[in-house]
Order: C-alpha cells, then sequence, then structure tokens
C-alpha cells in the first residue's frame, strides 16, 4: 500500500473519484474537470471549422 | 458554398427557433383508444411498431424479440412463442419504427393493433402523438416477457383499463381541452422526479387529474381495479412523459439549417439520433450495455444491450438532463447524489438552452438544459447520458435492472457528414 506524505496537497484532473476519495480521507484537494480535445477525424474538424459557432 | 459567417448564422437562428419551439410546445393528453382506430398505416395489416431506429427482425435483439413474440400471441396471431417466431421470420409481420407513425414506446416499444394507446397534441399546431399504456416494472412485454401472466395483464388493459381510461379523459375533455401533460411534468420535477427513470410525482400527479373522473364512467369494479392498478404502478406516468416529449421535439422537427437533436432512440441493437435540419434520417451506431444496478442473481452478462425510445426524454432536457432534480433516483440507477448533479451540468456542455419551464430546486431553480447541438457534442467529445431500465438478453425473461448509459459518438459524426453534404459546406 502506498502511503501519502503527511502533509500533501492534491490538484486532480479529470477523474473525480480520486478527488472524493481525497476529500473523504480529509486531503486537501481540487478537482478539475479537464479532458484532452477528442480526436476527430480530419473531414470532421473541417466541417466544423466551416460551420463556426 | 455560402460564407463561413452566413452558415453561422444560418445554423445559430435556426437552432433559436428549434429550440424555442421544443420548449414552448405545450402537449395535451386528449384521447385513449386501441391503436388501430388512431394511429395512422395500421388498417387491418400485421403491423407491429418498435422502439429505436429501423429494424428488420433478424437483426432484433432477445428483448425486442420477445416483446414481439408476445404481441403476436396477444393479437391472437399465433397461438405459442414458437409458430409466433414463425410467423415474424415469415416476412408477414411488418416492422415499422414508433417514431415513423408519431409514436414512442419504453424499452421494446412495442404496439400491436389491438394495444392501447394515449394521444396528445401540441396545443398551438394540433400535431398529434401516440404511446402505449405502462404496464409496470418487473415480468413486462416491453422488457421481452411474453408468458401468460404479461398477456393476461395486456389483455386485462384492453379490456378494463383502456375503456375505464378512455371515459375518463373524455370526461375531462368535455370540461377542458385535456390534461396539460408539461404542468405535470414541471410540477413533478420539482417533486423529485428526473421524468425518466423515476415518475413516482408524474404517476402521483396523473392519478389525481384522472380520479375524479374515473368512477361513475365505468362500471365501479372496473373502476376501482383501474385505480388499484394506477396507483401500484410508479412507472405509469412515463409512457405520457414520453408522449409529451416526442410532441415537445417534433415541435422543433424539419427545421432548416438546425443542428438541434430530436430524436434519440434505440432498439437493442443500435441507437439512432435524429437531427432537425436533416428530417426524418437516422444516423446510427452499435447499442452498448448500461452501467448499472441489477436485480439479485443478474449481471451485466445478462443484459441486454441499451433499448427503447425513453431517451427522447433527454432530446428535450428531461432524464439524464434533469438528474439534478432527483437525488433519489441514484439508489435506482447507481452513482452518487453529486454524480446526479454532475450528470446535469455535464448536458450544459452541449446544450444551447436552459428551459424556462423545467427548473430544479436543488440548484436555485435552474432551468434543464435543453437543445443538444451535434456541434457541441463534436467539439467537446461529450456525448449524451441517460438513465434507463436493462432488460435480459434471453426474450422472455423481463427486466433485470436499471442504470445509466452514454451515447457512442458516431451517430454526431454521421450526421455532421451528411449536414455538410445536405448544405454544401
Amino acid at each position: 500500500m502506498i502511503t501519502l506524505p503527511e502533509h500533501v496537497r492534491i490538484l486532480n484532473v479529470r477523474a473525480k473519484l480520486f478527488y472524493d476519495a481525497a476529500i473523504g480521507q480529509n486531503v486537501e484537494a481540487v478537482h478539475v474537470d479537464w479532458r484532452p480535445e477528442p480526436q476527430l477525424e480530419k473531414d470532421i474538424e473541417e466541417i466544423l471549422d466551416r460551420m463556426g459557432g | 458554398m455560402e460564407s463561413l459567417t452566413t452558415i453561422d448564422e444560418s445554423i445559430s437562428a435556426a437552432n433559436a427557433i428549434a429550440v424555442e419551439r421544443m420548449m414552448n410546445a405545450e402537449p395535451i393528453l386528449y384521447e385513449a383508444d386501441l391503436a388501430y382506430k388512431c394511429i395512422p398505416g395500421f388498417g387491418t395489416k400485421k403491423l407491429i411498431l418498435h422502439a429505436g431506429p429501423p429494424i428488420s427482425w433478424a437483426h432484433m435483439c432477445g428483448a425486442q424479440r420477445g416483446a414481439v413474440i408476445g404481441a403476436i400471441l396477444y393479437e391472437h396471431w399465433a397461438e405459442t412463442a414458437s409458430d409466433a417466431e414463425k410467423l415474424a421470420e415469415s416476412g408477414e409481420v411488418i416492422f415499422v419504427a414508433c417514431h415513423n407513425h408519431s409514436a414512442v414506446g419504453p424499452m421494446a416499444g412495442v404496439i400491436s393493433p389491438n394495444m392501447p394507446v394515449f394521444i396528445a397534441k401540441d396545443r398551438a399546431t394540433g400535431k398529434t402523438a401516440f404511446t402505449n399504456f405502462n404496464e409496470g416494472l418487473g415480468k413486462a412485454l416491453r422488457f421481452g416477457a411474453f408468458d401468460t401472466q404479461v398477456i393476461r395483464r395486456l389483455e386485462w388493459m384492453k379490456t378494463t383499463l383502456a375503456p375505464a381510461l378512455k371515459a375518463a379523459v373524455k370526461s375531462i375533455v368535455s370540461e377542458r381541452e385535456g390534461i396539460a401533460l408539461k404542468l405535470i411534468v414541471s410540477q413533478a420535477l420539482q417533486m423529485g422526479d428526473d421524468c425518466h427513470n423515476r415518475n413516482l410525482a408524474g404517476s402521483s400527479l396523473f392519478l389525481r387529474e384522472i380520479v375524479p373522473h374515473l368512477y361513475g364512467k365505468v362500471h365501479e369494479k372496473d373502476a376501482s381495479e383501474s385505480y388499484n392498478f394506477l396507483n401500484s404502478n410508479n412507472h405509469f406516468f412515463l409512457n405520457l412523459v414520453l408522449v409529451a416529449s416526442k410532441v415537445m421535439a417534433d415541435a422543433a422537427s424539419n427545421i432548416r439549417y438546425s443542428t438541434i437533436v430530436t430524436a434519440i432512440a434505440r432498439n437493442g441493437t443500435e441507437v439512432g439520433i435524429r437531427v432537425s435540419g436533416l428530417g426524418d434520417k437516422w444516423f446510427t451506431d452499435n447499442a452498448t450495455i448500461p452501467d448499472g444496478l441489477y436485480f439479485p442473481g443478474y449481471s451485466a452478462a445478462d443484459a441486454n444491450p441499451d433499448i427503447g425510445d425513453s431517451t427522447i426524454t433527454e432530446t428535450v432536457g428531461l432524464g439524464g438532463a434533469a438528474m439534478a432534480a432527483s437525488p433519489s433516483i441514484v439508489k435506482f440507477v447507481g452513482g452518487s447524489v453529486k454524480d446526479a448533479l454532475e450528470m446535469t451540468n455535464t448536458f450544459k456542455k452541449i446544450t444551447i438552452a436552459r428551459h424556462p419551464h423545467f427548473t430544479i430546486p436543488y440548484i436555485d431553480f435552474e432551468g434543464t438544459p435543453t437543445g443538444i447541438d451535434i456541434r457541441k457534442v463534436l467539439r467537446s467529445g461529450i456525448t449524451p447520458r441517460a438513465n434507463t431500465g436493462i432488460a435480459h438478453k434471453v426474450p422472455g425473461i423481463g427486466q433485470i435492472g436499471a442504470g445509466i448509459v452514454t451515447l457512442p459518438i458516431l451517430p454526431f459524426k454521421k450526421a455532421l457528414r451528411e449536414y455538410a453534404k445536405e448544405y454544401g459546406i
């Protein structure tokens, strides 16, 4: 089992499960709901660019 | 080819119209009758409507086949399940998607000629939509069950419940235009329903509308039996939410240049979407297994892939989009209250409006995210998520759980490519 240092602060990205677990253990944590941009096919990207919005 | 600015402006204007029409439609329940008497196209043919995009018998999943077998037995087109299967294979029975007949049905969504249906219309346009009656949970035709108990209940619904509800609705219509379904949906959201997988409040509110018109219109025994059935079925209002949602979604359909989704439906083999500016075309991918909670003795290995027209609710800002309104539903479909709130918040990233009539007390009466834009789905990589029941994959068993399903992205890509062709982009 991995043990964390006593004074740790967590910046959690994407998978909220880890953030919830940290908060549940009274560990200071900040969650960022970030995900990588989806990998789209070139033609889809081009159509979206032309459509605007 | 039109300039970028013109296309962008055309899409924005069209989407604003589509979503305004969707949110301002007023579905009114005004009639109940047998399907062959009111849904155009039934006539004397052996026609069976089903959920989701169009599909042939050969490609139907187990739950869908089970429901079709049950419908054939119910219609007395065959006397045994084996003969019913042979008849379905023979090509003599015509299978058409519910949506293609302005209808919607949860799970297998099977509607055969002698099944009772509700009819709702849009107050402004008079355009109608249809849905079948809800049988309750567990062993039900819509989950693919077809044993004697299921068929007997369907027969009772035809001979006792349908005449009672027909008379009650007629009595209401003699006093006013009908039952304003949108008002019930709005209230139900305030009372903890998501209006897809939790319909306890909606069913109770519907009962309050119906009961004063139930007694005295049919034999008292039939009225009492009907009351007891409605009172014990917490999901009876589900089908009425569906028909209300269909009316709302159809109000937003067929608007040139609009990229707003006007239908999401699954037949247990494929999931399909429709887009306003692309008319009635379906864009599909394989249906997936929902992530859910299972009844004792069952697991994901037993599950039928995602099935039903009930995602018409997510299409109009209910169900998954309104999950934050229904903290208690997580006990039925899995997850936490935080997850329910996050699901509503995630819908904000793929929609263009907040519903003025569907509000959520828990988040300061914010409107539910409404109007799924295929462009936002593709740019964000976020697809709609829905609450759903889970049927057994083997015909004849029925419901085995409930959960959450995430739509695949391929239908949105297919729709975008078709859009580019249609509008010369």
